[in-house]
């Protein structure tokens, strides 16, 4: 595409900077001030955004477990599914 | 009740009843029954203390199938030992345990067979509530002053939060409130329980012990929630003491507590990043930040799209504009426009040289043949790109590729063109429109590997 916006689309480092930069994109995106392409190259790190969050919240499983103790009463890291 | 000798027995009688006076000085010491002696001393007893109020702590509680409460109250060096009847006991609203600081009021009496004296307590109230509520405070004013529980200080809960560490008794009702949130809202969240006491000797160590530890986990959880279900201010103490609080605040992780219920302020909750009123309200909190997130993401999808559609359509209504400006719609009739706007400047330049001097109109000649050239040329170069752009714009005229043999076939009934066999099944009418002419047709099955066409 033609113009490229100040922040490099790379891929985020983690969920909170995406939303952020997603909210970012969409307040441009609505300003009208965008070319076009701009806009379409702006959609496009959007999608990738969108995709990158919903991974990341479809990511975690449930699971419910507990911290196993020791005999002498430390815990361990090890864990037990919780009833 | 016998009227035994009184001179023999040193005993102090508050109100000494209406015996006999001592009889003169006896030729042999009275010998007792044990019995009678054992009424004696539980009659004096219980008119000497038949209302009175013992603090102490409990300890070897013992609660048998009959529903009557067995223990001793002690200090640091006496024992006494108590018993509270079923009838009262349901009354209590104290839970006893052993070890707790209690109140017990009642009279006492002896219990003849034991030749024990005891206290019959009709009412067990928890003890040193104000001493507990002085070092509550004292300890507040400390902690507050040292900056712990500065607003400042408070973090925010993860945005999305994967791993939830729940510090709580694994048997108690925080954690059963807790999984009945989470079963309730599905959520995909991960739990992981650090199994502690909530309350009596040590609770305090193991709570803290256990913040610790879940800050040390290679995959440490994004968020904790510390707490226990409601409780009298005894049984919540624990998270009063200082090593919770302490460990509260070191905790990287942000902590939610949930201690008891609305009306139960501790000082851990004056420590956590949040304070949730009950062990459920912290589940919510954390499904609900899930939830949210959720919802924002769909918001942000539709407000990437919105603007995009616009601006699409902005764009294509503008091309639709230019398209259709005159000389892009017909090119040839602007070409004859500006010829005729060069042939009558000439004329109007040739009439006007005629009435000049000869060297005047020779330099005027000149000019105007100046003149013609250049508009010549420019008149040139506008047709070729003229021609350049009618050639582009014929290429596109659908008579064009039809005249090369290709022809388009609509559906009859909605004119709409066929793309795919599915637009038209077996069946359905077609018109079949050529460079010189339209066909109606039918269409039959569809061709197996290419497209299927009408007869």
């Amino acid at each position: 595409m033609t113009t490229q916006n100040a922040p490099a689309p790379e891929a985020p480092q983690n969920f909170e900077t995406a939303l952020q930069r997603l909210e970012q994109i969409a307040a441009q995106m609505e300003s009208g001030r965008l070319e076009l392409d701009a806009m379409l190259a702006a959609f496009e790190e959007g999608q990738r955004l969108v995709r990158y969050c919903t991974a990341k919240l479809d990511e975690v499983e449930r699971k419910i477990e507990a911290l196993v103790k020791t005999p002498s009463g430390d815990f361990t890291p090890q864990t037990t599914p919780y009833p | 009740m016998t009227a035994p000798d009184q001179a023999t027995f040193v005993f102090p009688d508050p109100t000494p009843p209406a015996a006999p006076p001592p009889p003169p000085a006896p030729a042999a010491p009275r010998v007792w029954h044990v019995s009678d002696l054992t009424r004696r001393i539980k009659a004096l007893l219980e008119k000497s203390a038949p209302d009175i109020t013992v603090e102490g702590e409990i300890s070897n509680l013992r609660l048998p199938a009959s529903g009557h409460a067995y223990f001793v109250l002690k200090d640091a060096s006496a024992q006494l030992r108590t018993v509270v009847y079923r009838s009262a006991l349901a009354a209590s609203r104290t839970p006893l345990r052993d070890g707790a600081l209690v109140r017990a009021r009642g009279r006492l009496t002896v219990y003849e067979a034991r030749g024990e004296y005891q206290l019959l307590a009709t009412r067990v109230d928890p003890a040193g509530q104000g001493e507990l509520a002085a070092r509550f405070e004292e300890l507040k004013r400390r902690l507050a002053a040292e900056g712990l529980f500065d607003p400042a200080r408070k973090r925010p809960l993860p945005l999305l939060p994967r791993t939830v560490g729940i510090v709580t008794s694994p048997t108690g009702a925080a954690i059963q409130d807790i999984l009945n949130v989470i079963n309730r809202r599905h959520p995909d969240l991960h739990l992981l329980l650090a199994p502690v006491r909530v309350q009596g000797e040590g609770a305090s160590l193991e709570i803290a012990a256990a913040i610790d530890f879940l800050n040390t986990l290679p995959a440490p959880p994004d968020v904790l929630i510390v707490g226990r279900g409601g409780g009298s201010l005894e049984d919540l103490w624990a998270f009063n003491e200082e090593p919770v609080v302490r460990a509260i605040v070191r905790s990287r992780i942000p902590v939610i507590s949930a201690v008891g219920h609305e009306i139960d302020t501790t000082l851990s909750d004056y420590a956590a990043d949040l304070r949730a009123p009950t062990p459920s309200a912290a589940a919510e909190l954390v499904v609900a930040a899930k939830d949210e997130l959720l919802r924002r993401l769909d918001a942000l999808r539709a407000r990437l799209s919105q603007p995009l559609q616009a601006a699409i359509l902005r764009a294509r209504n503008r091309l639709d504009r230019a398209a259709s400006a005159p000389h892009l719609r017909d090119p040839l009739q602007q070409l004859a426009l500006r010829q005729q706007r060069i042939d009558h400047l000439a004329l109007r330049l040739q009439t006007a040289l005629s009435g000049l001097p000869a060297l005047a109109r020779q330099r005027a000649a000149s000019a105007l043949a100046r003149q013609e050239r250049a508009l010549l040329a420019a008149r040139d170069a506008s047709r070729r790109a003229l021609d350049a752009t009618a050639a582009k714009l014929r290429l596109l005229d659908p008579a064009n590729v039809l005249s090369r043999g290709y022809a388009l076939a609509r559906r009859a009934t909605d004119s709409r063109l066929l793309r795919t066999p599915a637009d038209a099944p077996p069946g359905t009418p077609i018109l079949v429109q050529l460079a010189a002419g339209t066909l109606r047709a039918t269409a039959a099955d569809p061709e197996p590997a290419t497209k299927g066409t009408a007869p």
